[in-house]
């Protein structure tokens, strides 16, 4: 059941309700807090995959008793550090398109706030932002990578027949993602963030 | 015996920067390019389509810069219409395209540039990141972002979001400005106007100490391209073009932006995507292919404000006063490097001039759109992007389907400045024949002066991984460096 559709362009956050009433509620995830991510063009194909994924893995997610915030952004940027900043998160979900033609399915796995180096480029990794939550504001929930795989990155809509196919069957995902956030608890994420030296 | 070192760079897709610098007889820098291996079909991709989509079409051709595509694009779709937009929409835009300049500089000069210029070009290269920037200067970190927040910030309240807004279109823009979303605008500047006033100083405080770099990276005589205001000053959405030369001599001036193509020609290689946009009249009317490296210019930050009469704000101003001393003669100031003064400058203007418009009594007038039908089958739209002049051209038959389209982008008219200031970077600190990281370093810098975008169209683009390749007179690849 979606509760609501939100535009995969709009970087707003939108906060889907949680759903109490449906079949695959889950109570111990009642109280958990997720920010989805999605980001990718969505007028490069395949590219544009991480953005559909994220939406529909909101609305999943949040039929199952997650509070869900959600972004969709081009590409990752600084400022994006407060948003998964916010004291009040458990977690926060990245979702992307990986082109790698050697990945079969869609991966999944958990992030750290790694050593993060920034490129010439006007992008940033999953990592580099949790360093900036971490370090910058003291708050870093833990995260994870959704990655599906893309092979047509040309300027168009719509998805190569392997992306597409992948997009249908998200079950066995939206479990994965809530046997992790049940698995990893509600601590307390806070971190000292780092002082000025100027 | 030389040898061939290759790392190639593991890109998502096929687009990176790729830089080729060749060696004469003697083992010397003879030549450097810069070769940009994206092709962006977007203008081909748009014929078919109508116009009044094409300013959502253009700004998902950039996650950085968006506003300024659908500025130009607006503008272009107002001249197909021939309507004079509502003054109140014309300062609604000016508003989010001074927001976008803040937001975008703030990210080219905190964030990407930063570690260099705050941690020093010869400092440990694992701690000269992003890492070693917020371990170091945290406050000077959390005031990038704070910038940064602040100009998408604006963009969101003024557009509804802060990516791809759809709030500009051809006629002027679909909301007006609540009193509520004024206040909020107004409360945020007090500390988005301490923070450009911190990064200037810290700038300035360190400029003595990167003379080596002001001498070598892009500091060369050129043209200087972009748009000022009727009077001369400093400009960013509408106005006339205009060209200053090396001396300081303003050559064009009063070129409506529909007559680009009166002055600005493009010429293209077999080694890159990007074209070589020239300024038409340095250049031999019988020899345009063959030299139209003369027609060299730069646009963007610098060039604005080496334009310019005057900014036209009192603290814009009075730091375009000492930036101006950087340059003796009424010369402009000339080495690429101090395009991150000039963006400091920029982003100081900006928000003097969203102070002002917030102040603005009519503001918030309700009579934001003027709307008619195709009235013209060609339309130019040119603002100032955050890295220089960009240029919509649409040709659309009578139903307003698009026919022809012809884009200009800022990065694109730096590309002859880029490749000469990769080679002016090489010849100072290639030495024999190996390539070392602190040379691919500087390279980077020296590039990251203009702040391309160039293959941003998706994201994992933007990540622009480098390869630098050292060729020697007999063409055989001596060493090559990547990252990515």
């Amino acid at each position: 059941m979606i509760y609501c559709s939100v535009d995969r362009n709009t970087p707003a956050i939108v906060r889907l309700p949680n759903a109490k009433n449906t079949g695959i509620m889950s109570s111990s995830l009642l109280a958990y807090n997720l920010l989805i991510i999605g980001y990718g063009n969505p007028l490069r194909r395949d590219d544009g995959a991480g953005l559909v994924l994220a939406e529909k893995l909101a609305a999943e997610l949040s039929a199952g008793g997650v509070a869900v915030q959600q972004l969709a952004v081009q590409q990752l940027l600084p400022e994006l550090a407060l948003t998964i900043a916010n004291a009040d998160l458990d977690g926060v979900l990245f979702v992307d398109t990986v082109a790698d033609r050697s990945v079969s399915k869609i991966i999944f796995h958990s992030l750290v706030d790694a050593a993060a180096r920034v490129a010439l480029g006007h992008h940033l990794t999953p990592q580099a932002l949790l360093l900036y939550a971490a370090r910058l504001y003291g708050h870093c929930p833990p995260a994870w990578l959704v990655a599906i795989p893309g092979t047509d990155f040309g300027h168009g809509e719509g998805f190569s027949p392997k992306t597409a196919k992948l997009l249908e069957d998200t079950d066995h995902l939206t479990a994965a993602i809530q046997a992790a956030l049940a698995a990893h608890g509600r601590s307390d994420h806070h971190l000292p963030a780092t002082s000025a030296v100027r | 015996m030389s040898r061939t070192v290759t790392i190639d760079p593991v890109t998502r897709i096929e687009g990176h920067a790729k830089i080729t610098i060749q060696l004469d007889d003697q083992g010397e820098v003879a030549d450097a390019r810069f070769h940009v291996t994206e092709f962006r079909g977007f203008e081909k991709f748009c014929e078919g389509r109508t116009f009044w989509e094409m300013p959502g079409i253009t700004a998902r051709i950039c996650g950085i810069c968006p506003v300024s595509h659908l500025m130009a694009s607006s503008k272009a779709g107002d001249a197909l219409l021939s309507v004079r937009i509502p003054p109140t929409a014309a300062k609604l835009r000016r508003m989010m395209n001074w927001a976008q300049l803040v937001q975008s500089h703030a990210l080219s000069f905190f964030h990407l540039s930063g570690p260099d210029l705050l941690l020093g070009m010869e400092s440990d290269p694992a701690q000269r990141n992003v890492m070693g920037l917020i371990a170091q200067y945290p406050d000077i970190a959390r005031r990038g972002i704070g910038l940064r927040h602040f100009g998408q910030q604006v963009i969101r309240l003024l557009g509804g979001r802060s990516v791809h807004p759809a709030w500009t279109v051809a006629g002027g823009v679909r909301d007006a400005l609540s009193e509520a979303t004024r206040a909020e605008i107004a409360a945020m500047l007090p500390e988005a106007f301490a923070s450009a006033e911190l990064g200037l100083q810290l700038l300035k405080e360190r400029l003595p100490s990167f003379a080596p770099e002001i001498q070598s990276y892009g500091d060369f005589p050129s043209y200087f391209l972009g748009l000022v205001t009727p009077k001369g000053g400093l400009e960013h959405y509408d106005g006339v073009l205009r060209v200053m030369d090396s001396e300081g001599c303003i050559v064009e001036d009063g070129i409506a932006p529909e007559d680009y193509r009166s002055i600005i020609g493009e010429a293209v290689e077999p080694w890159s995507y990007l074209k070589f946009p020239y300024y038409r009249k340095a250049v031999g009317s019988d020899g345009a292919a063959l030299d139209y490296a003369k027609g060299m210019y730069r646009v963007g930050p610098l060039a604005r404000v080496n334009l310019c009469s005057f900014a036209g704000t009192e603290r814009a101003d009075a730091e375009l006063a000492e930036f101006r001393k950087l340059s003796p003669n009424g010369k402009p100031v000339s080495s690429s490097f101090h395009y991150h003064y000039a963006r400091l400058i920029e982003i100081l203007f900006s928000l003097e001039k969203i102070a002002e418009l917030v102040a603005d009594p009519t503001i918030t007038n309700e009579h934001v759109r003027s709307r008619a039908e195709v009235n013209q089958q060609l339309g130019v739209g040119v603002s100032e992007a955050p890295r220089g002049t960009l240029f919509h051209e649409y040709q659309v038959d009578d139903n307003g389907i698009l026919q022809k389209v012809n884009l200009i982008i800022a990065t694109g008219q730096n590309n002859l400045a880029m490749n000469r200031t990769v080679r002016q970077i090489a010849q100072a600190y290639v030495s024999g024949d190996k390539l070392s990281e602190g040379l691919l370093n500087r390279i980077e810098h020296g590039i990251r002066t203009y702040d391309p975008c160039l293959s941003c169209s998706t994201h994992a683009l933007g990540q622009m991984p480098m390869q630098v390749q050292l060729v020697n007179s007999g063409g055989t690849v001596v060493d090559e460096v990547g990252r990515g």
